[in-house]
């Protein structure tokens, strides 16, 4: 099958001008091929870069070298339209944190994504009311902005928001690490759903329970040399 | 000049120099429809100087800009006949200036201000103007029943969303923002910010949008351009200029603010 993600030694660093020009070095010779369907959990203790590779995926870290293949598009030299392109169209990403918008509504945050793919607001706000529904986030707080929701609330908006799209790929950080038991359980319905319907997953999950019932394989990571 | 062929606004090599050293150094872009470019320095870095050569209220010493009109002609803007100039500046262009008085006629009512620009295009009927007026006075949230008060007896957060309805109303194409939340107490801000979002977002509007305020940026621009001394240090998707900063003075303006 043919991958939707390739990844081809991949170079991150950082050099940090504020602190004397330190220069920290997070992903070296990274290579991956993910097929539809698949879901690849990146393996390793905190610090070895996987959030890092994540955002380099999404184009939110500009590598210093590689290849990151999606759909066509090397997002490693892709400029600002094509990245945003791939957003839109090809790329979920579920962060850690929801960056809420003050006085936009827990509904329509969730509905956004879909919006933009072209779903009718009526359709978008209808996906996104069964996943809330699904996520047992209250129905009083739906027309709320987030902005005074408690950690697992906002998590859940933002996972929600994930998968109101049927992505080809997804990116997952740690999408259960703020949730109780019952709703990580939902989420895991999620994303067996998702990889039936062939999409893509690259996802960071140190819960083992869920990253054994979600993995098909793993991506082990290990930290980087740092040049002297 | 060239110009991408989908591209609404393009740029190359503008210059303008006040005399004293500071000024824009030979700045270029291009401007796509729907696109929000965000940017960002601190004072006299040339921000703003950039917005005013784009926007006609200063003229260049040097370079070149382009507008693709929606008949599918580019104009040379800088060459443009006077006339034709204003013509568009009152119907494609709009321009918000950071200080809303700037930007409105203080002795003219509110409905006035908003229906001068449906006048200056050609209307004449004035129940249509004054229906145009108050219709976009509640887009923008101001009540309907002060159309005919002054905006000198509004709230500073009153006149900037009148001035934005002001400049709204003719349909423009490109949007100017200067500093838009500017003089704001945050709580107005918010609310100001917010409406920006989604009249940019409903209308499809190209902005170009001068902040100093990250936080403004990451909520409103898809792209960003880092000024430094009147030059581009750096630019690229929002995301990766706040996020992943690689000049000293982008890092050094990233860590200066709380939580962007």
């Amino acid at each position: 099958m043919q991958p939707i993600l390739s990844l081809r030694g991949i170079h991150k660093h950082f050099i940090q001008h504020l602190r004397g020009g330190l220069r920290l070095d997070v992903l070296s010779g990274v290579d991956l091929d993910l097929c539809p369907g698949e879901c690849v959990v990146l393996d390793g203790p905190s610090g070895v870069g996987k959030s890092s590779l994540i955002k380099a995926v999404y184009g939110t870290y500009r590598v210093d070298g590689g290849h990151i293949r999606v759909a066509g598009t090397d997002i490693a030299v892709a400029g600002p339209r094509e990245i945003m392109a791939l957003r839109r169209t090809t790329i979920g990403h579920v962060s850690q944190f929801l960056r809420v918008v003050p006085r936009v509504a827990a509904l329509d945050i969730v509905a956004e994504p879909a919006r933009a793919r072209g779903d009718t607001p009526e359709v978008a706000r209808d996906k996104a009311a069964r996943l809330l529904r699904r996520l047992n986030l209250p129905e009083k707080l739906w027309s709320l902005p987030p902005a005074t929701f408690s950690g697992g609330e906002q998590q859940r908006v933002n996972i929600a928001r994930g998968f109101v799209v049927d992505w080809p790929l997804l990116l997952l950080d740690e999408p259960t690490a703020s949730l109780d038991a019952e709703n990580a359980a939902v989420v895991a319905e999620l994303i067996d759903e998702a990889k039936d319907r062939g999409t893509a997953i690259l996802a960071i999950c140190h819960d083992g329970v869920l990253r054994a019932r979600i993995a098909t394989r793993l991506l082990p990571m290990k930290r980087v040399e740092q040049a002297a | 000049m060239k110009m991408p062929p989908d591209a609404i606004l393009s740029a190359r090599d503008l210059c303008f120099d006040y005399g004293n050293g500071q000024g824009v150094r030979r700045v270029s872009f291009d401007l796509w429809p729907g696109d929000v470019l965000g940017i960002v320095g601190e004072s006299g870095s040339g921000k703003t100087t950039l917005l005013k050569l784009l926007g006609g209220l200063l003229a260049p010493s040097g370079g070149s800009l382009s507008y693709r009109e929606t008949s599918g002609e580019v104009l040379d803007l800088l060459a443009l006949p006077e006339a034709r100039r204003r013509h568009l500046a009152r119907t494609e262009l709009g321009f918000v200036h950071q200080n809303p008085r700037d930007g409105l006629r203080l002795a003219v009512t509110a409905g006035g201000n908003v229906g001068e620009r449906l006048m200056a295009t050609g209307s004449r009927h004035y129940g249509r103007i004054r229906q145009s007026a108050l219709d976009w006075l509640t887009r923008v949230e101001i009540d309907g029943a002060r159309i005919d008060e002054r905006p000198t007896e509004f709230s500073g957060g009153m006149q900037q969303r009148l001035q934005i309805a002001r400049n709204l109303v003719s349909g423009p194409r490109l949007v100017l923002m200067d500093e838009p939340t500017g003089g704001l107490d945050v709580s107005v801000q918010a609310r100001l910010l917010d409406l920006l979002r989604s009249l940019v977002a409903d209308l499809g509007l190209s902005v170009v949008i001068v902040t100093h305020d990250l936080g403004v940026a990451r909520l409103l621009a898809d792209r960003l351009m880092v000024m430094q001394g009147g030059r581009v240090i750096e630019e690229g998707l929002t995301d990766q200029v706040l996020d992943d900063p690689r000049e000293p003075y982008t890092q050094l303006l990233v860590s200066s603010v709380l939580a962007a």
